[in-house]
């Protein structure tokens, strides 16, 4: 009788014991998230080329180190972010002097914008290289439109150099540009997207 | 032959014993998606909201409190603040592959008729810690509720303040419960 109790004692004890290992097992926490952003699929996915061509395994080892290395590209994109509108808002301003006639400040403004195209690429790249994160869904958020502006701004950065190679090229040979006021607009553009961008990341 | 048949007539017995323990203590089983836990996190640039309707919680209470007790366990994954860039911030700094739950365990709770005290143990972020809150007990129809409010902060758990631009959260964490469970 003693034996039977202890058997079905034991029975019940292991049966409660399997039933919350089995439902810890279930809540184990994914190394990847479901969805991975274009770039996130070609370098850090499971067969990524990070993981492929570097030493970044797919562990819960390597994932920490992953997510602190996150960390650290994401706040020195917010710190590039910073720097890069400081920057950028003093090449678009010295750009509306020499566009108001201080051409002396045009090597000033070529300067500016060399350190604002240097930081911009630099920053986004800390963004777009980062490891993907610990969970993603699909929800809008305040960094889907920060995104979004992203996509803007980044058009604008790409546009502004090549605008204003061919705005210099004309101002030496012609001594005025058709294309000057385009490369102002775009300039103004690039920094309210820019801007905002970095704004709407507070909400 | 004799002794085996005697033994086969006390197996209903043994289960009924095993059936009617917990029962005695009026175990309820909080209903998911019904019942939530709210994390509510200040940051000068806005108030986070993390809500969790993934976790297991259960609760024996009843007039009596000599055997109440309560039990939470939540997978911090479960959390949605409705910005999953900020919840996997927050992971990070939970370390949720080390400490992939939040537990809560009652020591004792003490009180009566509709409003309690619950005294036990949370674990969070692989640090235990003593804590004590209120609960609200309301029965409506065929459902039970129980509802608590408490603050913890960060730093006793060794968890590091978010921040957002170089600006960091406060360090006082409101959690709120709200069980459902099917009543007796």
């Amino acid at each position: 009788m003693r034996f039977l109790f202890k058997t079905t004692f034991l029975f019940a004890f292991a049966a409660a014991l399997g039933s919350a290992r089995a439902q810890d097992s279930a809540q184990k926490t994914p190394l990847l998230p479901e969805r991975l952003g274009p770039m996130e699929r070609m370098l850090w996915s499971e067969h990524g080329a990070m993981r492929k061509i570097f030493d970044f395994p797919l562990t819960q080892a390597g994932r920490e180190r992953e997510l602190r290395d996150r960390r650290v590209m994401l706040t020195l994109h917010q710190l590039g972010g910073f720097a890069t509108l400081a920057a950028m808002a003093g090449a678009v301003f010295l750009g509306q002097e020499v566009y108001n006639g201080q051409r002396d400040l045009s090597q000033m403004h070529k300067a500016m914008a060399y350190t604002t195209v240097a930081g911009y690429f630099t920053t986004a790249s800390l963004s777009l290289l980062t490891p993907p994160p610990m969970v993603r869904r699909g929800e809008w958020s305040s960094i889907s439109t920060h995104k979004l502006l992203g996509a803007i701004h980044f058009t604008g950065m790409l546009a502004m150099p090549v605008l204003g190679t061919l705005v210099r090229h004309d101002m030496v040979k012609y001594g005025h540009s058709d294309l000057a006021p385009y490369h102002q607009a775009v300039g103004y553009a690039t920094l309210a997207a820019f801007a905002a961008a970095m704004l709407v990341v507070t909400f | 032959m004799k002794k085996r048949t005697r033994a086969h007539l006390f197996l209903p017995a043994i289960f009924l014993a095993f059936a009617a323990w917990p029962a005695a203590a009026k175990t309820y089983e909080a209903i998911q998606g019904k019942s939530r836990i709210v994390y509510h996190l200040h940051h000068p640039f806005h108030h986070v909201e993390g809500v969790s309707r993934e976790f297991t919680c259960t609760v024996a209470l009843d007039d009596d409190t000599t055997h109440a007790a309560i039990a939470v366990k939540v997978p911090v994954l479960s959390f949605n603040s409705g910005n999953s860039n900020r919840d996997s911030h927050a992971l990070e700094i939970l370390e949720a592959f080390k400490y992939p739950f939040v537990e809560f365990a009652s020591d004792s709770v003490r009180g009566h008729a509709n409003a309690f005290r619950v005294f036990g143990q949370l674990t969070f972020h692989g640090i235990k810690r003593p804590v004590d809150f209120p609960i609200a007990y309301t029965a409506a129809g065929s459902l039970i509720r129980v509802t608590a409010e408490f603050v913890v902060k960060l730093s006793d758990f060794k968890v590091g303040r978010p921040a957002l631009l170089f600006v960091r959260t406060d360090d006082d964490l409101k959690i709120e419960i709200d069980v459902v469970a099917p009543g007796p």
